[in-house]
């Protein structure tokens, strides 16, 4: 049986090291998947996994358990994610990862591989707050609370940001299934 | 319902965010109607696509290294090493030699499972190569660090020789 993340919290604040190798173990894949979907570079999602622990390490004294353990820690390493995408340009992280800008067009058309880097582009297109909603929601497959309290935000919020979001996916990539325009009022 | 009012839902019906009565009537709706029933299809799998974006694994040592380096960095405990010594009362010499002798074992049992040879063998075969490469690797004190590679059966299964089940 797993240990509990409030008994975890006991054991690490009372300076227990086992306990944050098991806080280490437990999170690591998650921070690492989720600093690899804004960085979509591998070598860059592992340094900043790295860093979230460290920085969640030293901020333990700080944390006041009013969120859960690992809304904590996807929030520290979101926002690294976000501080490290401010240092580079769109254009140069899209180019290091290998995305082409998203062609509005027949994306049906696609094959399977080119359909989801056209995907990953747009997603990287979006407004921080977007992305990190669309990330959090749809690939992380986190709750709307959840997400809430990553973002410090609240859940109307969320549900706002994710609307426009898609919205803006869907304009990105227009042509997109076989939605157009509505010739119908019902 | 008119397709403005649908279309406008759409996004937070894909999200499975709509109340049962008005996620009823959007799919009422749908059922009717063709071109909002596409957008729908496309919004689903927008998200569907989105949600299917691989991320790809590190290398499978990659996590005990990390975890090493971060109890470094933060001054941790002892290394796993060491844990491994306290749990196998050995030291870390005793231990490289135990590996060694694991994989002499493995290499007579390999070599016995060959048979008579069919004639002189010229030189060592390739697999017998390999094994002895494999055999200098983990009697590198730096590997057997890592307890983690210990409880890697992938690992385990990479030190036979192509073709060799362990």
């Amino acid at each position: 049986m797993h240990e509990t993340d409030e008994a975890l919290l006991v054991r690490l604040r009372a300076g227990d090291g086992s306990a944050f190798e098991v806080v280490v173990r437990t999170y690591q894949g998650d921070l690492y998947r989720l600093a690899y979907r804004f960085t979509r570079n591998m070598e860059d999602a592992k340094d900043l996994a790295q860093e979230a622990f460290l920085r969640a390490y030293r901020a333990l004294s700080r944390f006041d358990g009013r969120s859960s353990l690992y809304t904590w820690l996807y929030r520290i390493t979101l926002n690294l994610c976000l501080n490290h995408r401010r240092g580079k340009p769109r254009e140069e992280m899209a180019e290091a990862a290998g995305l082409a800008d998203p062609v509005p067009g027949a994306l049906e058309a696609l094959t399977g591989a080119e359909r989801q880097a056209a995907v990953a582009a747009a997603i990287a297109s979006l407004p921080p707050q977007q992305r990190a909603t669309v990330i959090l929601r749809v690939q992380e497959g986190l709750s709307h609370k959840a997400i809430a309290e990553i973002l410090e935000c609240s859940e109307g919020t969320v549900k706002a940001n994710f609307f426009h979001a898609v919205r803006n996916l869907r304009a990105r990539l227009r042509g997109y299934g076989a939605g157009g325009g509505c010739d119908a009022l019902r | 319902m008119r397709c403005d009012e649908v279309q406008a839902l759409l996004i937070e019906a894909a999200d499975g965010g709509l109340a049962a009565p008005l996620q009823a009537e959007v799919e009422g709706h749908l059922a009717g109607c063709d071109t909002c029933r596409a957008e729908a299809a496309a919004l689903r799998e927008l998200l569907r696509t989105a949600a299917a974006d691989p991320v790809p694994e590190p290398p499978a040592l990659y996590w005990a290294t990390a975890r090493e380096e971060l109890a470094r960095r933060l001054g941790l405990g002892q290394s796993t090493a060491s844990r491994l010594t306290r749990l196998l009362p050995l030291r870390p010499w005793a231990l490289a030699g135990l590996a060694a002798a694991f994989l002499l074992t493995l290499a007579t049992a390999f070599l016995a499972g060959r048979g008579p040879f069919p004639s002189a063998p010229a030189g060592p075969t390739a697999e017998e190569l390999a094994l002895l490469r494999n055999l200098e690797v983990v009697q590198d004190l730096e590997l057997l660090e890592q307890v983690d590679i210990l409880q890697n059966y992938e690992l385990l299964r990479s030190l036979a020789p192509p073709g060799r089940a362990t």
